[in-house]
């Protein structure tokens, strides 16, 4: 996807883009770690 | 070169953290924010001079799901006694705590011109509202990730799955549930905020206790060590003026759609007793100052 | 989910010292963090992990053409394997989660060190390969099965790289999101809710769509954390091989298995599904003798016998399809029947499921029916 976007945009746009959605997703992980695992056990196995 | 620098992950890294920290500081006033819209709109709707007895019911969803519309309220007390009219205002926010409402300066000012006879404040307000986890951060208690979650999907409950004979219910894990309502050292600070409230009110002020289903009152009971909170309340209710409403008897589970929310069956049990529990109170102070 | 983050946070700390310390002692800042991390989760698990790779290499040590001492070892892990699984699966009806940590993997690398052993493929392997194999921290938890000389071909190569560095803290974000997000969120949650909605009316899409919920969330959690070894093993340089590859949208059941779980299923075939085909010469028992064997590794009940069964069977009478009849058309029809394939696979994948997410098989044959329309 990176490589993708740098050909298009060019690397500054890239590099913008890519650390929004980075950022994105580290803000979503840490608003949803508290969502039980469902049928999943961890470390059961 | 088909993956993102390193600089890119370390700033990533900074940013996100900045913003997660920001967020939850400042989540307290963006909810204050939200909040004032359903103040002014549950004031404006009724209509100040109509009726003899002004209620306000202050609470949390549990609140919002325990108890009808506050029409149908009026409606159904005034077919018990034609005498006296009734008027609520139910004002609800999501997972509020007692601090919520003491900080909150335009709710104060609404109050003061509706001026009511009674506020009713759902007990687990005051009480057991709390996450320690947050807490132990020494940050602020509604940085909670589950709060930011009660807004992006409007629910809480989670998943183990329990069948009943008239609709599904949700309930939470035993564990999940543990931390939610386990209540220690949380009394004191909340209490002194309580007389905060009292102060600026110029109303009685009663606690309403939303049950959760019988299963889950009970161990609730053994988390809390019971002796001790009623202990405690009593010696708050002997020094000031504040009275609770407490429903004795045990909720099915079939009354609610998740561990703590009432169904529609449910609502309509909750709603009855608690019109005539203040109907009651209402008729037995009138004699008091009577005599 | 804290493990999880507590997992993360440790081994970025690893991975920082990791780097730090000069080439020679890098190997041994793995193993002692990787003791360290069982012995402070678990300290039953940490004696199992460490006296049974200690007396593996003991009594592996000395090596002869054919060591049968091997065969000892690999029986004594085997009962190892028996007893733990035996002891954790149920208990008076209930599921007991006291399974040592992740003692189905390190016991599997185990067993499989002892038959390359046997076969007298370990003589090059020297103590420090050998620790730095069984305490690998990625894999430790719930990683994939590595081997031990693909793997050190890989240790060897290893060298500082940017891009492998980034690849790797990518690799580590998608697994969480995979993990927290796509499984136990939308998967979970938002789909349970649907399917909560939908049950009163519609009984059989609901149990159409508890099973796609379960199925979704399991492949979204286990290639999660194997993202997350992955991520993590690039981190430190090394490559390690891939646990999945899109298993939904394999075009057959066979096709299925070698994109799901692949380096169990590697590990079933190589050493499974391959001796019993070379002795007995009949492939259909070794497909469901490997599948039973990958059934039971999950949990030793009668739902996993089933399970395992129920794709065996499917994967022999692909088999023998696919031994008949070929697809030989050309152009369009030739795309809908793979698009046909895919979608019977899947479907066949999602309905097995059933056997397992159910606590009794009883439980089971009640979706069973419901998917059949006939309660």
């Amino acid at each position: 996807m990176y490589q993708f976007l740098r050909n298009k945009l060019g690397n500054r746009i890239a590099n913008a883009l890519i650390a929004v959605w980075y950022i994105v997703l580290c803000v979503l992980i840490y608003y949803f770690n508290s969502v039980p695992a469902g049928n999943f056990r961890y470390l059961n196995y | 070169m088909n993956k993102p620098p390193l600089y890119l992950w370390l700033i990533c890294a900074l940013i996100s953290f900045s913003v997660i920290l920001i967020l939850n500081i400042y989540s307290k006033d963006i909810r204050r924010y939200f909040f004032s819209k359903p103040i002014g709109i549950a004031f404006d709707r009724v209509n100040e001079d109509s009726a003899d007895i002004r209620v306000l019911i202050l609470g949390s969803s549990y609140v919002r799901e325990a108890l009808s519309d506050p029409n149908v309220m009026s409606k159904q007390i005034s077919k018990n006694d034609r005498n006296i009219s009734y008027s609520f205002v139910k004002l609800i926010m999501g997972g509020a705590g007692l601090d919520d409402f003491v900080d909150n300066a335009y709710l104060f000012k609404k109050i003061e011109r509706y001026d009511p006879h009674y506020i009713l404040l759902q007990e687990s307000t005051v009480f057991f509202y709390n996450e320690q986890k947050i807490e132990a951060l020494g940050l602020r208690r509604d940085l909670s990730p589950r709060m930011i979650r009660t807004w992006l999907s409007g629910s809480r409950e989670s998943y183990i799955r329990q069948q009943s004979n008239h609709s599904n219910t949700f309930i939470n894990d035993s564990s999940q549930l543990a931390t939610d309502i386990v209540l220690d050292r949380i009394v004191r600070p909340d209490v002194s905020m309580l007389k905060d409230f009292l102060d600026k009110i110029d109303a009685e002020l009663i606690l309403l206790h939303i049950p959760l289903p019988g299963q889950l009152e009970s161990l609730k009971d053994s988390l809390r060590n019971t002796e001790d909170y009623v202990n405690n309340f009593k010696r708050i209710e002997s020094k000031s003026d504040i009275h609770m409403f407490k429903y004795d008897k045990s909720m099915a589970f079939k009354n609610y759609y998740d561990q703590a929310h009432m169904n529609d069956m449910g609502e309509k049990e909750y709603t009855n007793w608690f019109l005539t529990k203040l109907h009651e109170f209402h008729l037995s102070k009138v004699n008091i100052q009577n005599n | 989910m804290e493990e999880l983050f507590e997992f993360i946070g440790y081994s970025f700390i690893v991975v920082l010292i990791y780097w730090l310390v000069k080439d020679s002692l890098r190997m041994w800042v793995i193993i002692s963090s990787c003791l360290l991390y069982v012995a402070y989760y678990d300290i039953e698990s940490f004696l199992i992990l460490t006296t049974s790779s200690l007396s593996t290499f003991y009594f592996l040590r000395n090596q002869k053409k054919y060591n049968y001492i091997a065969l000892y070892v690999i029986l004594a892990l085997v009962s190892l394997f028996v007893f733990y699984k035996m002891k954790t699966t149920y208990d008076q009806g209930v599921f007991k989660a006291a399974l040592p940590l992740g003692l189905s993997f390190y016991l599997f690398r185990l067993i499989h060190f002892a038959i390359e052993s046997f076969k007298s493929n370990t003589q090059k392997y020297s103590a420090q390969d050998f620790f730095a194999f069984m305490f690998y921290l990625p894999v430790i938890t719930i990683g994939p099965l590595i081997r031990i000389g693909e793997w050190l071909k890989e240790v060897k190569r290893k060298r500082w790289d940017p891009q492998l560095f980034s690849g790797g803290l990518e690799r580590i974000l998608y697994g969480c999101v995979k993990i927290v997000i796509m499984g136990n969120y939308l998967f979970t949650v938002r789909l349970g809710y649907l399917i909560s909605d939908i049950s009163i009316n519609n009984k059989w899409l609901a149990a159409y769509l508890e099973c796609i919920s379960y199925a979704g969330n399991s492949y979204m959690q286990f290639a999660g954390y194997s993202d997350i070894a992955i991520g993590f093993s690039m981190l430190f340089g090394i490559r390690i091989l891939e646990n999945f590859n899109f298993p939904f949208l394999a075009s057959n059941i066979n096709d299925f298995w070698k994109r799901w779980h692949i380096s169990l299923s590697q590990w079933c075939r190589d050493y499974i599904f391959t001796p019993i085909a070379s002795y007995t010469r009949l492939p259909w028992m070794a497909v469901i003798a490997s599948m039973l064997v990958l059934g039971l590794w999950h949990e030793l009940s009668p739902r996993y016998v089933i399970w395992a069964s129920f794709h065996g069977i499917g994967i022999v009478i692909w088999n023998l399809y696919s031994k008949y009849f070929k697809n030989q058309y050309p152009g369009f029809l030739g795309k809908v029947y793979d698009g046909f394939s895919m979608l019977l696979t899947f479907n066949f994948v999602v309905v097995s499921f059933a056997w397992i997410k159910e606590d009794s098989v009883w439980d089971s044959v009640q979706v069973f029916k419901t998917l059949l329309g006939l309660g």
